[in-house]
């Protein structure tokens, strides 16, 4: 990157060394390479005009996946009825007992629920995070979070119930 | 009973894994010149010279964009024993309407093809994985077949025909020659379609051979004995009653024809075994699941009907590899030229992604041939 002052290129070496992580997330939150790429993108451009405030606290990732979220959301309701046809997909047949089959069954899965259900889904089960820390990167509340991730769980229950082992409480 | 996530988090493991990672520096780097640059000429425009510094920001934005990556073009991949399980080498063709096409060499190195930019999408590769064959109406009574080789000069060969239908096909055949198939010679539709066989000596006139017991527009594939699979599709309420036709011919001395009728539409898409007399054809539209169907004949003899399967999402069939296994072409983002080919067993099963392509523009044909060697 052709970037001249030292927060530029702190911020450069960010994107050099986190993008890959960031598409692995935004690929999840997605489910096409490409829009994962412009999730990214969009994200790190949104960030870049405010980055040495927020690198000055600390770990910046944080915020940027607080924007990369918030961005999906976003698009979303932007492109809403785009997003609606999707509902009527089926999911592939399972069967197949490699990781790629059970990715495949995962992807049509996802496809199937609404955005903010899929972000806590990733934001979960993926990246880890607490309830708490999932509210405050969706800008939503903890009930709000636990609401989202039971009915997307419910959800992929009964779309693809192999992704849910059951066992006795 | 409560659910454990633990089968969820490794799949989404997984998933994550399948993104290609590239590198956004570039992209990112270029979009904030140009919001600084844009800035910095409106401010300039409320200071000084509107139109000029409008001209100035137009300029400078247009060299950003030349600035920007272009786009990789097709990766280099390889097909080797790893990728394949067998120790086989391959062939990769894959060519978009616009872009002309791209060949892969047996040591794996991207060919641009001589004058793939003339080649429309009736495209068929040979069993050798060496030659492209694209066909062309040109006027009404005659079809130019252009071979376009993947290692040497491109060759045309022109065939008459009584009529050509809007699709047709053709396949070079083994030894040199050439299978060119016509909608049909006769006065209407539903009359039977002929094949134009031509020798691989221009001075012998090609022979004409009437594909009884088929309807429609046929395609195929020559077996490794030298024969030719016919494979028609019939969709219901049109030519005739709905269902897929196989047949066998010689072109030797235009025998054949067994054919074995099966429930099905359109067939689009075929894969002949490498091996013995075996072929696959894949049937119509994917369902709203994304998956396609299939149908395996045994073509020792009559065409024998080996099973009806159904295969993950995929777009098209294109090919079956030595190691018994069908390889299938996939979209993953048209938009951002990506595309998967995936590998599964004759039944469907095991299916694993072989490898992420980027094809610069949308495809609009890709084949696959595994060596000749045994």
């Amino acid at each position: 990157m052709q970037l001249g002052s030292r927060d530029d290129a702190a911020f450069a070496e960010f994107v050099r060394a986190r993008t890959p992580a960031l598409l692995r997330t935004a690929y999840l939150l997605t489910g096409d390479q490409g829009a994962a790429e412009d999730l990214v993108q969009a994200a790190l451009v949104k960030v870049a005009g405010r980055w040495a405030r927020i690198a000055s606290r600390g770990d910046p990732e944080p915020y940027v996946r607080t924007v990369l979220y918030r961005e999906h959301v976003s698009r979303w309701r932007h492109h809403r009825v785009d997003e609606v046809q999707l509902v009527d997909q089926e999911l592939p047949t399972g069967g197949h007992d490699d990781q790629v089959a059970v990715a495949l069954t995962l992807e049509a899965a996802l496809a199937e629920l609404a955005p903010r259900q899929r972000a806590v889904v990733v934001l979960r089960y993926f990246d880890d995070l607490s309830e708490t820390a999932a509210a405050e990167a969706l800008g939503c509340s903890v009930g709000t979070v636990r609401s989202q991730t039971f009915k997307a769980i419910a959800r992929l229950r009964a779309l693809a119930p192999e992704l849910l082992e059951e066992v006795r409480s | 009973m409560t659910p454990t996530e633990a089968p969820l988090r490794r799949a989404l493991s997984t998933m994550a894994e399948q993104v290609e990672v590239v590198d956004l520096a570039g992209r990112v780097d270029a979009h904030l010149r140009r919001r600084r640059r844009r800035a910095h000429g409106a401010a300039l425009l409320a200071a000084a010279c509107a139109a000029s510094v409008v001209t100035g920001v137009l300029l400078q934005t247009r060299a950003d964009e030349q600035a920007l990556p272009t786009h990789p073009g097709p990766q280099l991949v390889h097909l080797d024993r790893a990728r394949l399980g067998h120790p086989e080498s391959a062939r990769l063709v894959v060519s978009g309407y616009d872009v002309g096409g791209w060949a892969m060499s047996r040591d794996g190195h991207w060919v641009r093809l001589a004058s793939s930019g003339v080649l429309g999408p009736c495209r068929t590769l040979s069993a050798d994985g060496r030659t492209v064959a694209a066909v062309h109406p040109a006027g009404s009574d005659r079809v130019e077949v252009r071979l376009e080789s993947v290692a040497g000069p491109a060759r045309t060969v022109t065939v008459a025909a009584r009529r050509v239908g809007p699709a047709c096909w053709a396949a070079p055949a083994p030894g040199g020659g050439l299978a060119v198939m016509f909608d049909d010679a006769g006065p209407g539709p539903g009359t039977i379609p002929v094949l134009r066989l031509v020798p691989a000596d221009p001075t012998q006139a090609p022979r004409a051979v009437p594909l009884a017991g088929h309807i429609g527009r046929p395609f195929g594939a020559f077996l490794p004995d030298g024969r030719l699979v016919v494979v028609s599709g019939t969709p219901s309420g049109t030519l005739g009653p709905p269902g897929l036709r196989v047949g066998v011919l010689d072109p030797a001395t235009g025998q054949g024809g067994a054919v074995r009728a099966t429930d099905g539409s359109v067939a689009d898409g075929w894969a002949v075994s490498p091996r013995d007399a075996q072929a696959v054809v894949s049937a119509g539209l994917p369902d709203s699941r994304g998956r396609r169907s299939w149908a395996r004949f045994g073509l020792d003899g009559r065409p024998q009907d080996l099973g009806h399967f159904t295969t993950p999402r995929t777009d098209h069939l294109i090919g079956w590899s030595r190691a018994d296994r069908l390889v299938w072409f996939r979209t993953v983002s048209e938009s951002t030229g990506r595309y998967d080919v995936v590998q599964t067993g004759l039944d469907g099963g095991n299916p694993r992604v072989l490898y992420r392509l980027s094809v610069p523009g949308p495809t609009a044909w890709a084949a696959f041939a595994p060596s000749t060697a045994p």
